[in-house]
């Protein structure tokens, strides 16, 4: 690790945050926008966490608790599009991923988002031996509780409809005949959602696409890979403060913040490597020079 | 009242989601409920975790028997797959999948035949001074068997198929003799106690009586393509 020791902290840089919780507006495909909280180290060390650890349910818990206060209200493309807009805000848009054939493939969040977007369902009715259902987007994409019923906005009987949370115990009580269709139906309509391509292929470099599935466990292993960083790394970073910025919160701090502070810290440390060594030439004209 | 429950009510009133349902043991019809979305999902979940997950899927099966008769029977393990079948047949038809991913369809002329020949539901089997009372168990008395499973950490898949092999054969007993002693009602623990420590040649016996039992129950998932029904949440999603 390289020796900081004789460098200051510059003073143009911000020591201190206030304590309130900074939040920005994120729009989504839908036309819908929602605000999420600016992501601190605080939270993206757990977040790493998670991903190393493969706990999926734990890395959602913290985005929806933290981070993105209105998640739950998403249906699944929502929050795929806001999962990797998040990622693109708070730490960057570079990604590196890995192919089913182990290569790795460069892309962008950016271009993921874009085919992300592009994956939307309109909003499908159904109709049997007198049943009326809406089928719209599916709410979530964890698998053991998966319910695809979930999709259902409404359902319909002669004069009586059922919307929201209600629709799930009112397909209880309908025939099965009917509810056995209505589920074939939904799962007609989902069957694209298994098969998202989110990287197109490169034939130019013998590069396949890359598809992952909404509703299966392919769609975690996907966010975890581009929300995750190396947590060794992260803990060097965490030491480097510690012995650099000691009036700097490293945790209240965003990746992106922490990164700006560590790249200026690099650089100085470079510069002032630079200056010794030409000091050390001047004072020593016999030194070779570099 | 809430939308809910004016949706329930009207579907009350107007849908009529009973199914009438032939029960071998006593050859008599009951009313029973269709299996519900949400027994479905039950079902769903015990596909999901191994040995284990097919023992809790009985357990449900048996649950559900239980909760949608609309009259109050303990009926015997072998009505179970004569009822699940028929609430199948008039809820979603014959059409099913079998274990090969065919389409087939419920062998309806066989099931008929077979509810009009019942299984004998009594027998005795002796070895050397003993003597064991077998009796078809009732599904209460299943369950209590499940029971003993449902808590209990297994590191290997072997020790449950043993202890479940013990658990089948000693859900039948109903009592055992052994000179003037005589043991009757013995609870579920140490009925399997008892199983594992009977003669290997008296336990032979009972398992003849235990497969005569479920060749019969077995009969009842048979396709018309002469291939084997799988029970489990697939046989009540109906395929395209």
């Amino acid at each position: 690790m390289p020796d900081y020791s004789s460098l200051t902290l510059p003073s143009v840089l911000p020591l201190s945050r206030p304590q309130s919780r900074f939040s920005m507006p994120l729009k989504l495909p839908c036309g819908r926008t929602i605000r999420v909280n600016e992501l601190k180290n605080r939270e993206y060390l757990n977040i790493v966490k998670y991903c190393e650890n493969g706990d999926f349910d734990g890395f959602l818990q913290t985005i929806r608790t933290k981070l993105i206060p209105d998640f739950n209200d998403l249906n699944v493309v929502e929050k795929a599009c806001a999962l990797v807009a998040y990622r693109i805000m708070f730490l960057g848009d570079e990604l590196t991923l890995i192919n089913a054939e182990h290569q790795q493939v460069r892309s962008t969040a950016s271009s993921i988002l874009e085919k992300l977007e592009e994956v939307d369902v309109d909003r499908v009715d159904f109709e049997l031996d007198g049943f009326k259902a809406v089928i719209g987007n599916i709410k979530d994409f964890t698998t053991d509780d998966f319910d695809i019923y979930s999709c259902v906005e409404s359902i319909e009987y002669q004069n009586a409809t059922v919307t929201g949370d209600d629709v799930i115990s009112a397909i209880d009580v309908i025939p099965v005949a009917v509810s056995n269709a209505l589920g074939h139906r939904i799962l007609e309509v989902y069957k694209y959602y298994n098969n998202v391509e989110i990287v197109s292929a490169d034939p130019r470099k013998k590069m396949p696409s890359i598809k992952i599935s909404l509703v299966d466990t392919s769609f975690s292993i996907f966010i975890m890979s581009i929300f995750t960083s190396s947590l060794e790394l992260m803990f060097d970073t965490v030491f480097i403060f510690s012995q650099h910025f000691q009036n700097v919160d490293y945790f209240d701090l965003s990746p992106l913040d922490s990164k700006v502070l560590e790249n200026i810290l690099r650089r100085e440390h470079a510069e002032a490597k630079n200056e010794s060594s030409t000091q050390s030439q001047h004072s020593n004209p016999l030194t070779p020079s570099l | 009242m809430s939308k809910l429950t004016d949706f329930i009510s009207l579907i009350d009133e107007e849908v009529d989601t009973s199914v009438n349902v032939c029960v071998p043991s006593n050859l008599k019809d009951y009313s029973f409920e269709q299996i519900t979305v949400t027994q479905q999902k039950r079902l769903i979940k015990g596909t999901l975790s191994g040995v284990k997950g097919n023992i809790m899927l009985l357990k449900t099966f048996n649950d559900i028997i239980m909760a949608n008769c609309e009259t109050d029977v303990d009926f015997l393990i072998t009505d179970r797959n004569a009822i699940l079948v028929q609430l199948r047949i008039a809820s979603l038809g014959t059409r099913v999948t079998d274990d090969n991913g065919n389409t087939t369809s419920l062998n309806e002329d066989m099931i008929g035949a077979y509810l009009k020949e019942p299984p004998i539901t009594d027998g005795r089997v002796t070895y050397k001074g003993i003597e064991v009372q077998l009796k078809t168990p009732t599904l209460k008395t299943d369950q209590k068997f499940f029971n003993l499973f449902e808590d209990k950490e297994y590191d290997n898949a072997g020790d449950v198929v043993n202890d479940l092999y013990a658990a089948e054969a000693a859900k039948f007993i109903k009592s055992v003799t052994i000179g003037d002693t005589s043991l009757a009602s013995i609870p579920p623990k140490e009925a399997v106690k008892l199983i594992d420590n009977l003669p290997l040649a008296l336990n032979v016996k009972i398992v003849d009586f235990v497969k005569q039992a479920k060749e019969y129950d077995a009969m009842f998932l048979k396709a018309t393509n002469k291939s084997d029904i799988v029970l489990s949440a697939k046989l009540f999603n109906a395929p395209d």
